[in-house]
């Protein structure tokens, strides 16, 4: 058969060639109609009748809200490039190692590895330990440590196994200090 | 990509597989997992390789964890960021999938069908327990489920769609509209059989859109309301085929011109103009008056224009009834879009015969 092929913008191609004219499928019915279609649009809510779900009573408010990881970073810069932290990591600020909200222009994105390797000079880890991430210890300990990082002059996170990791009850440990 | 996490009793570690193999330029985007505490005591986050296996660097703690994989890059309009999985691990999270299935093949980002056509959603749901003493959130789940309308296809509507898609769904969308939620109580697996789409409308030749169905698990103390699956199908409206020129039931003894309009022709279809000799038969085979068959090889319908027959003398070659069929090929079946009868009345002549194709 002769065809012409139907490609994006429009274009149409033509091709033509000899073949036998035959059809190749094998039942061949007419377009439903609209309102056919009306009729089993009539008979949809049995469908979620028949499943047994209970229906709602009311309405469920969906309150998800759509994960960011840029929105709940922050970002550590230095003069080799950058990186991303959960936001939250940082419990001190150095001079070697700026904190920024978004992105720097012109600088080169890190992985955390990269960057902790070529700006370790400006930067220290306090380490927490599976206990202290999972809530089965205090964290009461780390603040001798965290009052020492802030006077260190050096950029401090919180990590864990050498990784970034922000834990809010650290903030709530510094606030409840002052 | 798909990244599948294992959960073991003793939740302290977690067995990872990870892949984001599928982004393009690869070399320019970094993969990040990024692991949070269900209770919102704790994130952790780590760089990993776009394809990979290990275990989770952090612990599980018995309130769960949500996993994340980002893929990250820095270009000069900023960072961009995609998230390409997320997955949920906990001891006493309840787990679901959404599948739907539909007849049209397609395996392209989301699956597809027709407005007249049905589509098979199945949901699986784990880890519910029953007893009035557990908590509300460990004992059901949330099936949402909403339409959204594209705006009314048109001509230009289709053209406008050329380029804007974003995985796989177009960006024209008009706002959700809620169709039903459910709670599942029990555990298991369900078929949701619906036998046509439910894209809110009042023409099936123009009504399109997007049905997302989304199972969630329930708030939980500390601990939010979350996205366990989600599943999403496009609808594409019914396509029409409008044949003038000849009266149904008319007699003729010369064939005028006729013309076909074609909109709407659905996404891997085949479309051409048959006749033969007697009423009106669906299923039977006639002679091919199209010089060329129509073939849509996109991902969208494609609105045609009209076919013009300028001398169809040559195929009516007796006196008698005679019927002129549009058929439309596509995933769904083969079916007559428009059909008329004629009486071919003495005095028919053959003159020479050409047609074209106008737009």
């Amino acid at each position: 058969m002769n065809t012409v092929t139907l490609i994006p913008q429009g274009k149409f191609l033509a091709f033509s060639f000899l073949a036998s004219a035959s059809l190749m499928s094998a039942e061949i019915t007419k377009a439903a109609t609209g309102a056919e279609i009306e009729a089993q649009r009539r008979q949809l809510q049995s469908v979620y009748e028949d499943s047994g779900a209970a229906q709602v009573e009311g309405e469920v408010k969906i309150d998800v809200k759509k994960p960011s990881l840029l929105a709940s970073s922050e970002f550590l810069v230095g003069p080799h490039g950058f990186t991303l932290v959960p936001k939250g990591a940082v419990i001190a600020t150095g001079r070697a190692v700026a904190v920024e909200s978004v992105a720097p222009k012109g600088a080169k994105l890190l992985n955390w590895s990269d960057f902790l390797q070529r700006h370790r000079g400006g930067l220290r880890l306090l380490p927490v330990t599976d206990n202290q991430w999972t809530g089965k210890e205090s964290l009461d300990p780390l603040l001798t440590r965290i009052e020492a990082a802030e006077k260190s002059g050096y950029t401090t996170l919180t990590s864990l196994n050498g990784e970034p990791v922000s834990l809010p009850k650290i903030q709530k440990l510094l606030e409840s200090k002052e | 990509m798909k990244s599948f996490f294992s959960f073991s009793p003793a939740p302290l570690l977690c067995g990872l597989l990870f892949s984001a193999t599928n982004l393009a330029s690869a070399d320019l985007w970094m993969t990040s997992l990024v692991q949070k505490q269900l209770d919102g005591s704790g994130t952790f986050q780590t760089y990993v390789d776009a394809k990979g296996e290990g275990v989770s660097v952090a612990a599980v703690p018995e309130g769960g964890s949500e996993f994340f994989l980002w893929a990250i890059k820095y270009a000069d309009s900023g960072m961009e960021e995609t998230l390409v999985d997320s997955e949920v691990v906990g001891a006493y999270m309840p787990e679901g999938t959404l599948k739907i299935r539909t007849d049209d093949p397609y395996n392209g980002p989301i699956p597809r069908t027709r407005i007249d056509q049905g589509f098979k959603v199945r949901y699986t749901v784990d880890g519910l327990v029953s007893g009035n003493d557990a908590p509300e959130a460990a004992r059901q789940v949330l099936l949402d489920h909403d339409v959204a309308a594209y705006e009314p296809i048109t001509n230009e509507g289709l053209l406008s769609m050329i380029g804007s898609i974003v995985q796989g769904l177009f960006e024209n969308l008009l706002p959700a509209v809620d169709f039903d939620q459910r709670m599942i109580t029990k555990n298991g697996k369900k078929n949701l059989k619906f036998n046509v789409a439910n894209i809110p409308g009042n023409d099936v030749y123009s009504d399109a859109g997007v049905e997302t169905f989304r199972l969630y698990a329930l708030p939980d103390g500390q601990v939010a309301q979350m996205l366990l699956d989600e599943a999403q199908i496009q609808v594409w409206p019914m396509s029409k085929g409008t044949i003038t020129g000849l009266t149904d039931q008319g007699s003729y003894s010369s064939i005028p011109e006729v013309r076909v309009a074609l909109t709407n022709l659905y996404p891997d279809s085949t479309t051409w103009v048959q006749v033969y000799k007697g009423e009106s038969k669906p299923g039977k085979v006639g002679t091919d008056v199209t010089e060329a068959h129509l073939v849509v090889d996109d991902v969208i319908p494609r609105a045609v224009g009209e076919l013009v027959f300028r001398d169809l003398q040559q195929y009516f070659t007796d006196e008698g009834p005679w019927t002129l069929e549009v058929l439309s090929e596509t995933p769904f079946g083969t079916e007559i879009l428009d059909s008329v009868e004629i009486n071919i009345a003495s005095g028919l002549k053959l003159r020479g015969s050409f047609n074209s194709l106008s737009e």
